[in-house]
């Protein structure tokens, strides 16, 4: 039944409250580094079936509102109170979607009936396998990413399962940490609980369970709300990662929003086969699975502020997930660099949402920067050090009303980058330079925020730096309504010196004592004609050194001499622009428009048709066959209709019988 | 002639409240004048000659004049402060521009701006030299380089710079050289180091603070020798004392170089006031709330003293030093009802303001707002100001039916009912954050509530938060020119000096205390405070190993062995306090040493109010009103300045005054203590 507005809005805010109050003790009482300083965390309470109905809104990652616990609750049979359970594993219950992701749940009992879960996460920073930091995409089988727990009681009505505990910190690199973060978890559900029992004392059990209710029904009108606001579509974009895998293959995602009234679809159909690499995102084939939809609460939240994070937003959604592709892998795909593809995702849902509502969205958000550890020895001591550094963001992309926001601002807003006066203290590593990244930016009438950039120094032997995430050194963030891409990305060994290495999308290395790291995130795409750009913005940031001479005449068809615009010099030049007129309404960037002309949407659609007929542990090699066979044909025998892509699979199928005859 | 009163002058928004108070308990003169927030002097002097005029007090008998004023907050909030440079370490000069690099949670991801930084990207120069994070030199500093950037700083015809180098809390030396340099090549240029302003590690919070703290040394310096100059033209030879974030006061000098010291100059004298006040009724744990027309202000006492923190924000501008710790929402008097198109209802932070301000003040204001509510309900008089300012009760009821009754189909009572409920309870969230999210139990506080909407709540939050008693001052809405009475002279001293666990060097600690102590002592005595008024207090800066925030631990004594293993343990109680857990067997590190100087001023006695001969006082009337339930009922209402000590009024009642109106809710008892408090509590008398 539902409750009266005045109460619910009360009720609300307590829940928030609640949520707020688990955050915070969360992060106080958190231990590495990462979660400290990055927050990558959340806190929540969700119902008896593992609905989230309150998250916090100032502190931890936004990723996760409206994950769905119900699967792992499940896995469990009989809950008693001061029980906690957990899981990290992807592949049990899919909330935990990496392995670093320990979550946890504690059920929240009133006389005698669980009301309420208290549930959250914390990103440890390394939770054993074969790399530090557990994550790469160099792996491919989940049980290279660590330690899995299935979801098993960490807690029973009260007291340590110090089994389970031990078995998980022999695993682990650093186990301190490990224990230090669960610690803090395990308080912050505590809040939660008492929160919850403050709040049945205050409103009374009944209006709680129906006000939690009304609350979720209450985000999902919001949602409606606003999606119903938006012109009904289809509208299908793509965009891709570099390498499928270690020096492979584009991976590509492809993304089709169709808005029918107050509803929406995701269609992923098209989007890669699943990957040998650790790329792949582990959903279980949950239509509503918070991982594919954080790039639409993004969308929604940002066309109306005011609404209500919880579950009920993904109720005005449906995703198609093709089993056996990146966005429904099945066991035992690797999937530690999920991180990556859901980046890539939201953009591609920005993008998406563009063609619908484009003067209130933006170029492509900075990205390709990594998240990045140092393992190394401290020369005083001779202690291994464990540390996360600083991530590496990007800015926003520029949007209708002004550029975008440098060095932050995208969807990695959510984590904070770490000061150097800790990184030197806590990684052992000299910072020779952290700054905004020169030319970066996206130009564009409003160009697109300027990505970061760090150098930093090692000091000891056999220092091993992993460096997550890294990506977009070929496929730059696109532009939109005449805005240009933003720059690749660099990650480059001993700059400026005859060992100089481009390392590109390299994610572990290990370096020595006084070598030299440089890494810079992508700059995110402008929006609008950078020619039409305001002379006098081009020169402030060529003042500001975020801008060179020589990109304010390339990209903005500005001549700045003498420390002021040659404006005689510049008019002519904008005059005389013979290439600057953009393709549409994305600008891909010339390496994307390139790769395109031969991967067409039709042999694209061709590819998929005939992966998809294929057990899924071919589809991948597969895929990279007939990429091999496509490289090897004359460019005129590259027709771009599906009928090369159709006649490769065919020779595949002559060469592998056992593929079974047919067309797929 | 001994010169014996002190002159007190809250420079607020729209008000500058002036208090003379007589050092022996006798006379309070209290005036009320406009503030000029174009002329912030002006409206100063306004008040100052005000009250001499009204009082008939020679100027020669005004022993302090204490201030407490928003200039500092406003040219932050506003980006008033000087065209400023920033002299940094080479490599590092987008760190301010950078910041932490997240973004609000609450902001549209595709609309959000960046806040203005308080210095522009052009305007910051690198100079090669480097030092360690142990203090040693790694890279000397490049003088040259630094004569560059002080020419560069000239030809861009900058007011102020601001020198932060990375990791100069370990080692002074370099920005003490950049400093002499920009001196001497700039002798017009206001500047400031980082190592005076915030002299602990993480360089972009050190970095803002600095950077505002230039921004706002000029307009300080001009406004300090305006109010110096006017004082000395009034004849007034009192030392000028300027009331800080911190709770303390400093003089003039000292603010203009610790310029953004003064940013929560008004709120911390309400904190001070309410504790102050609290003292004298013998009550040392206070909440307290001072809600006006556009937001209230939360803050905690505890034994007596405003507790501070070390990461409060100014605007949009992290300030990492002590500061009162305050937590500010939008709800006031002037919060807007709205009704969203899910039919919820929403009342703030968005605020109708004093202009048109809200529907019942009759200036065109047609949004409901709390005060609209209030004045149905019949919670305040329908004329304010002693019938100075009349109300406008059909254009409040209009207002609330449009708006809030008839879009959901209540009645108006019950709208207005609404109304007041969810900004109540925006209140106790966050009356919350202040208590429970530290780990402390409302239930062992009193609540304050002032401003001139507090009292209204009071007794609402008061009943929700299950808080002990409620606190409502004689005068609640000059709380904070009140507080100003009770300060004393303070300032805070910091250095960031990283002990790990295991290697915690008890003599060095110590050293580093002394040194702190003997900075302060230098300070207080240049402040010409004598040695028996001076007070030291030390407190340590301390986490566990790998733990990003760090814990204020108080270690008063001499530095030994024992006095570690003590101050360690202290730790962990505390850690346990806030945050349910504690680990005795994981390693603790000593992050920043910290000494705070008190030089003490004289005392001024509240004054007292004659006793009552009977216990009740008369009622001055009775108006329909809705204190709790949802109908309006016959209420008897009462004279506050007719209350003498130990009167006692049963709620239902609701006690009217100049510029505020409590609100005593059935099964409430309200005693009037000696200085014309109300202290009120649940059941009888």
């Amino acid at each position: 039944m539902p409750i009266d507005k005045v109460t619910l809005e009360i009720l609300k805010n307590h829940t928030r409250a609640a949520a707020e109050s688990m955050a915070y003790t969360l992060y106080r009482t958190a231990h590495s580094t990462f979660v400290k300083e990055t927050e990558d965390f959340t806190t929540g309470l969700t119902t008896p079936e593992g609905e989230t109905f309150a998250t916090p809104t100032e502190l931890g990652a936004t990723w996760f509102v409206g994950l769905n616990y119900g699967r792992a609750i499940a896995m469990i049979d009989d809950y008693r109170p001061g029980d906690i359970a957990m899981t990290n594993d992807p592949y049990s219950g899919f909330v935990s979607t990496h392995s670093p992701d320990m979550h946890i749940w504690k059920p929240i009992f009133h006389e005698g009936e669980i009301v309420a879960f208290s549930v959250g996460h914390i990103h440890n920073t390394d939770v054993g396998g074969a790399v530090p930091a557990s994550l790469s995409r160099t792996l491919s089988e989940i049980h290279q990413e660590g330690v899995r727990i299935p979801p098993v009681k960490i807690l029973e009505e009260g007291t340590l399962n110090r089994q389970v505990l031990d078995i998980f910190l022999a695993n682990v690199r650093a186990p301190d940490q490990n224990w230090g973060d669960l610690k803090a978890q395990i308080a912050a559900c505590n809040t939660g609980e008492r929160k919850v029992h403050e709040m049945i004392a205050r409103f009374g059990i009944e209006t709680f369970r129906d006000g939690v209710a009304d609350l979720l029904d209450y985000a999902e009108a919001q949602a409606r709300a606003i999606v119903r606001a938006l012109p009904n579509g289809a509208y299908p974009f793509a965009d891709y990662m570099d390498e499928d895998s270690v020096d492979g293959r584009p991976c590509r995602m492809k993304l089709t929003v169709i808005i029918r009234d107050e509803e929406l679809i995701f269609d992923f159909t098209g989007s890669d086969p699943q990957l040998e690499s650790s790329l792949n995102m582990p959903t279980g084939g949950d239509e509503r699975h918070v991982l594919l939809l954080v790039g639409m609460t993004y969308v929604l939240y940002s066309l109306d502020p005011s609404l209500y994070l919880n579950s009920g937003i993904a109720r005005v959604c449906r995703c198609i997930l093709p089993s056996g592709t990146m966005v429904n892998p099945e066991f035992p795909a690797a999937v530690g660099m999920r991180t990556l593809s859901c980046y890539r995702l939201h953009g591609l849902t920005f993008g998406a949402f563009a063609q619908a509502a484009p003067d209130r969205m933006a170029g492509a958000p900075g990205s390709g920067g990594p998240i990045m550890n140092v393992n190394t020895i401290d020369n005083r001591t001779g202690r291994r050090i464990m540390a996360a550094i600083s991530p590496m963001s990007g800015g926003g992309g520029g949007r209708a009303m002004e550029d975008g926001p440098d060095g932050s601002g995208a969807n990695q807003g959510f984590m904070k980058n770490t000061p150097t006066e800790v990184n030197e203290a806590e990684a052992g590593i000299k910072v020779l330079r952290f700054g905004l990244a020169r030319d970066s930016a996206g130009p564009g009438l409003h160009r697109g925020g300027l990505g970061t950039e760090l150098v930093f120094q090692a000091f000891s032997p056999n220092t091993r730096v992993t460096a997550r995430n890294r990506d977009r050194t070929i496929f730059t963030g696109w532009g939109i309504e005449g805005g240009r891409p933003g720059a690749a990305s660099k990650f480059i060994r001993n700059p400026g010196t005859n060992r100089e290495v481009d390392l590109k999308n390299t994610d572990i290395l290990t370096i020595g004592p006084g070598e030299v790291i440089h890494v810079t995130c992508g700059g995110a795409g402008g929006w609008g004609d950078p020619f039409r750009r305001e002379p006098e913005a081009v020169l402030l940031d060529w003042r500001r050194g975020w801008v060179s001479t020589g990109h304010a005449r390339e990209a903005y068809g500005v001549v700045i001499a003498d420390g002021a615009v040659d404006v005689p010099a510049t008019e002519a030049l904008r005059a005389d622009r013979a290439n600057g007129k953009a393709n549409g309404f994305y600008d891909v960037g010339p390496e994307r428009a390139a790769f395109e002309a031969v991967w067409t949407d039709a042999n694209y659609d061709v590819l998929t048709e005939c992966l998809a007929a294929l057990p899924v542990h071919w589809r991948f090699y597969a895929k990279h066959r007939i990429f091999d066979a496509i490289d090897l044909l004359d460019p005129p025998a590259r027709r771009g209709d599906g009928s090369e892509v159709r006649a490769a699979f065919d020779a595949l199928r002559a060469e592998f019988p056992q593929l079974g005859a047919g067309r797929g | 002639m001994t010169a014996r009163h002190a002159l007190s002058l809250d420079v607020g928004g729209t008000f500058t409240d002036v208090i003379l108070a007589d050092r022996a308990g006798g006379a309070l003169h209290v005036a009320k004048s406009p503030s000029v927030p174009s002329a912030p002097a002006d409206g100063f002097f306004g008040g100052v000659d005000r009250m001499l005029d009204r009082s008939g007090v020679d100027p020669a008998e005004v022993a302090t004049v204490l201030h407490g004023s928003t200039i500092v907050t406003n040219a932050i909030l506003e980006g008033k402060g000087a065209r400023t440079g920033l002299v940094t370490t080479k490599g590092f000069r987008h760190v301010l521009e950078i910041g932490r690099a997240e973004i609000p949670r609450a902001a549209n991801l595709f609309s959000w701006v960046k806040p203005r930084r308080p210095v522009q990207a052009r305007h910051i120069f690198e100079v090669p030299g480097r030092i360690r994070l142990d203090g040693t030199e790694a890279t000397p500093l490049d003088e040259p380089a630094v004569e560059a950037a002080a020419e560069a700083i000239r030809a861009a015809g900058l007011d102020a710079v601001a020198v932060v180098l990375l990791h100069s809390y370990a080692n002074r030396a370099h920005e003490r050289r950049v400093g002499e340099i920009l001196r001497s090549s700039l002798p017009d240029v206001e500047i400031a180091l980082s190592v005076d302003v915030l002299p602990v590690f993480r360089e972009y919070e050190r970095t803002v603070a600095t950077t505002l703290n230039a921004s706002v040394q000029p307009v300080v310096r001009r406004y300090i020798g305006r109010l110096s100059a006017g004082l000395a033209g009034r004849a007034v030879e009192a030392p000028l004392l300027l009331m800080k974030s911190n709770g303390g006061a400093c003089l003039p000098e000292e603010a203009a170089r610790g310029a953004v010291h003064l940013a929560l100059s008004g709120p911390a004298a309400g904190a001070l006031g309410a504790a102050w006040l609290g003292r004298a009724a013998g009550i040392g744990d206070l909440l307290t709330i001072d809600m006006g027309g556009t937001s209230a202000d939360v803050a905690l006492i505890r034994n007596g003293q405003p507790a501070l923190s070390t990461t409060g924000r100014v605007g949009d501008h992290p300030l990492a030093f002590p500061m009162i710790d305050i937590h500010t929402i939008g709800a006031g008097g002037g919060s807007v009802a709205t009704v969203t198109e899910q039919g919820a209802i929403r009342v703030g932070p968005e605020s109708a303001g004093a202009d048109p301000g809200p529907a019942c003040y009759g200036k065109g204001g047609a949004r409901p707002t709390v005060s609209d509510a209030n004045l149905v309900l019949g919670r305040i008089p329908p004329a304010l100001l002693d019938g100075e300012v009349a109300l406008a009760p059909e254009a409040a009821e209009a207002a609330i039916r449009r708006h809030v009754a008839e879009p959901l189909g209540m009645d108006l009572t019950a709208a207005a009912r609404g109304i007041v409920d969810l900004v109540n309870a925006n209140m106790t969230g966050a009356l919350k954050v202040m208590s429970v999210e530290r780990g402390l139990d409302p239930r062992d506080f009193a609540l304050a509530a002032f401003g001139g909407a507090g009292p209204v709540h009071g007794a609402e939050l008061m009943r929700e938060l299950k808080a002990a008693r409620l606190l409502v001052p004689r005068f609640p809405g000059i709380l904070c020119a009140i507080g100003l009475l009770a300060t004393d002279l303070r300032y805070d001293f910091a250095a960031t000096r990283l002990q790990r666990a295991g290697a915690f060097d008890a003599a060095a600690t110590e050293a580093l205390f002394a040194e702190l102590t003997h900075e302060a002592d230098r300070r207080l005595e240049a402040n010409g405070v004598p040695p028996e008024r001076r007070r030291f207090r030390r407190s340590a800066d301390m986490r566990y190993e790998k733990q990003g925030v760090e814990l204020t631990v108080p270690c008063n004594g001499p530095i030994t062995e024992k006095a570690l293993a003590a101050l360690i343990a202290d730790f962990h109680a505390l850690h346990e306090r806030l945050y349910t857990f504690s680990e005795p067997a994981a390693p603790v590190e000593i992050v920043n040493q910290r000494v705070e100087a008190t030089g003490l001023t004289d005392r001024f006695a509240l004054p007292e109010l004659p006793a009552a001969s009977s216990e009740r006082p008369e009622p001055s009337g009775a108006r329909p009103a809705c204190l709790d339930g949802d109908t309006l009922r016959p209420t008897p209402t009462y004279r506050r300045e007719t209350l003498l000590a130990d009167h006692v009024i049963e709620g239902p009642a609701i006690v009217d005054q100049l510029d505020s109106t409590t609100v005593l809710l059935p099964g409430q008892t309200a005693l009037t203590d000696r200085y014309g408090n109300l202290l009120i509590s649940e059941g009888g008398p």
